[in-house]
């Protein structure tokens, strides 16, 4: 199996304020928010960032879009290292969080055409991904529609087809179906499966068991900044009932009662 | 150069697409400048050349006074008063019915050995009166020296200027150019201050706390070429700002000079001095834009922002201030280095029609080079995660 995504060693420190001290009652100046990580993943398969709030996963993630430096460690991407060559991995990914916001003044219509603008996507090549991806999330409907003026929802499909508008074989969702209505949420995890029948790469952060179960053929388990835990769902689900389980009794190991 | 010029299409879209942020980031500007400078000029017209006319009441007037007074250029009408009524007209004086009380002595004048005593009364919190109070107290001066002169003889050691109406030789358009430049570049330099802070914060410092710089950050385009993107586009519509508000300050200049239609000011420079105002004004609001964007970078949303920037504002108003106590531009090239205040002197010097290439040359370079530094610290400040993501 080829290898897309390598983490080795991966650390990452932040520094503290006096505020956030107090907030989490500590004297500590620093806090790692990862650990010593290590992780690969391969191509074609969707693979899961399981943790509880706070462990790590939407810094692993951050480190990998290259939105942010690993303190130590390698981060390789397609073989491409993410410190020396950010922007080569930035050609090569879609990365969504729900901390990366479209602008509310412009439509859909004008975002994505920036943002393939960018990527420096042709028209040809444009006009077809947007066509799919407007009729898969239902956009056209509302594709002149101010950003700001759209729902929840609707502004979560807008960013999807916009970190899209490359056609990456590479993507990074932190946290996708989050304030999502059970409907779109489903078009949205129905929409992974099909990009990983596309021969893409996925990587999901997530804190929802079932949608682990329903998409990933494997799972990391993250707590405290460290992967405590990886495998196929079988593997970590071996001698439990559901991943739920398997889930609480690692995380008592690690952390305790 | 494709990236970059994504990122101006965008933010100008941004700006120009929204009718609102036109209004009153490009258009208003312009008209309550012209508004409030005119306004100004007429009350400030009105002082110095009163249309009304002062009521002086004189009691025992004497002749030689009165054809003084027809001479001073004062407008007034002589009411002749009578002493018994004095306090009557002090009355008249304070109700404002009156603008002026003199009281000369029944036997002004008639002997030589005798110190007269002549009364003034004028009410100081009226224009009119006290405006008069001036011209009464010239003309008294110079009646004073008259009857001296005609006790003792000519004991003047020099006159100046008797007879001759033509003391003042003066090319008109370098007055109208000096009083221009003792204004105009603080206002310049102001509006294209206050220009950019209407938008460089929130093109960096709200698109930081909305979420949407990460999302430009996430893309392949270069740090540098964001960073050039947002100060290109930031400083064209400050410039667009102060061309508003260039237009209207010399739309209201002749109302704020006082000059009438037949010396107004459309003549006075030329199409180069135009295109060298232009010059200075880019180059200028290239690095005021550049400073604003660092800072704004630097800041963790758009209040922290605004706080940073206006002691900067505060300083740059100080430096503009400056000008309106020179009448020359400086000549020691070494001034020049200085930015803002180099942009400062090359304006001053445009308008009082002596300006110096060499310096010239300096402020655009000098200014272009601090752009370019800014430039570079913003780019710095786009990878620094510490700037970029702090909370």
């Amino acid at each position: 199996m080829e290898t897309i995504i390598k983490l080795e060693n991966v650390k990452k420190t932040f520094l503290l304020s006096a505020k956030q001290r107090k907030i989490d009652h500590t004297n500590d100046k620093y806090k790692v928010a990862v650990n010593n990580l290590s992780f690969e993943t391969y191509k074609g398969e969707i693979y899961g960032l399981l943790g509880p709030n706070g462990a790590g996963k939407t810094t692993t993630l951050r480190m990998l879009s290259t939105l942010i430096k690993a303190d130590q460690g390698s981060i390789t991407v397609d073989g491409i290292d993410a410190l020396s060559n950010p922007n080569e991995i930035r050609k090569k990914i879609a990365f969504l969080t729900s901390e990366l916001k479209l602008e509310d003044f412009f439509t859909p219509n004008y975002l994505y055409d920036f943002y393939s603008e960018l990527h420096d996507v042709n028209e040809e090549d444009k006009n077809k991904q947007k066509e799919k991806l407007f009729n898969k999330f239902g956009i056209d409907k509302f594709a002149e529609v101010k950003v700001g003026e759209l729902s929840t929802g609707m502004k979560q499909k807008v960013s999807l087809a916009v970190s899209l508008v490359h056609n990456p074989d590479i993507i990074i969702f932190d946290e996708p179906t989050n304030g999502l209505d059970v409907i779109t949420a489903k078009v949205v995890t129905d929409f992974l499966k099909e990009l990983k029948e596309e021969g893409k790469t996925i990587i999901v952060s997530t804190h929802i068991f079932s949608l682990i179960e329903k998409i990933c053929d494997r799972v990391g388990i993250i707590i405290n900044g460290k992967m405590v835990k990886s495998g196929t769902l079988n593997e970590i689900c071996a001698g439990f009932n559901n991943l739920e389980d398997a889930f609480f009794e690692i995380y008592k190991e690690v952390v305790g009662e | 150069m494709r990236n970059i010029i994504a990122i101006i299409k965008k933010e100008l879209s941004r700006v120009f697409k929204d009718k609102r942020l036109v209004f009153t980031t490009i258009l208003m500007p312009g008209l309550m400048i012209f508004l409030l400078y005119s306004v100004m000029g007429e009350a400030m017209s009105s002082i110095t050349n009163p249309t009304d006319i002062s009521q002086i009441v004189i009691i025992n007037n004497d002749p030689t006074f009165n054809s003084m007074l027809e001479t001073s250029g004062l407008k007034y009408e002589i009411i002749s008063g009578d002493i018994e009524k004095l306090d009557e007209y002090k009355q008249d004086l304070y109700d404002g019915n009156i603008d002026y009380i003199l009281v000369f002595p029944s036997d002004f004048n008639q002997d030589d050995n005798v110190l007269y005593n002549i009364n003034t009364y004028y009410n100081p919190s009226n224009d009119i009166s006290s405006n008069t109070n001036d011209y009464i107290n010239s003309c008294l001066a110079l009646l004073e020296d008259l009857i001296i002169n005609n006790r003792y003889g000519n004991i003047d050691v020099f006159t100046i200027n008797v007879g001759n109406n033509e003391s003042m030789i003066f090319d008109e358009s370098q007055m109208m150019g000096l009083a221009i430049s003792m204004i105009l570049p603080f206002l310049i330099i102001t509006f294209l201050f206050s220009g950019a802070m209407s938008v460089a914060p929130e093109a960096i410092a709200g698109e930081k706390e909305r979420g949407t710089m990460a999302t430009l950050l996430v893309t392949p385009i270069k740090r540098s070429e964001i960073s050039l993107g947002k100060i290109i586009s930031l400083s064209i519509v400050s410039v667009a700002s102060a061309i508003s508000s260039f237009i209207g300050i010399i739309a209201s200049l002749p109302k704020l000079l006082g000059l009438n239609a037949e010396n107004g000011i459309n003549d006075l420079y030329s199409i180069g001095d135009y295109a060298i105002i232009l010059i200075i004004l880019i180059v200028t609001v290239l690095l005021i834009v550049g400073l604003i964007t660092v800072v704004s970078a630097l800041a963790k949303n758009m209040k922290e922002a605004n706080t940073f920037i206006l002691p900067l504002y505060l300083i740059v108003m100080g430096v503009g201030v400056s000008t309106m106590f020179s009448t020359t531009a400086q000549i020691n090239s070494v001034y020049y280095f200085i930015p803002i205040y180099n942009s400062l002197q090359c304006l001053v010097g445009v308008f009082t029609f002596d300006y110096n290439v060499i310096n010239l040359l300096i402020t655009i370079i000098v200014n272009i080079c601090f752009t370019g530094i800014f430039t570079f610290i913003l780019t710095k400040l786009f990878n620094s995660e510490k700037v970029m993501f702090a909370k």
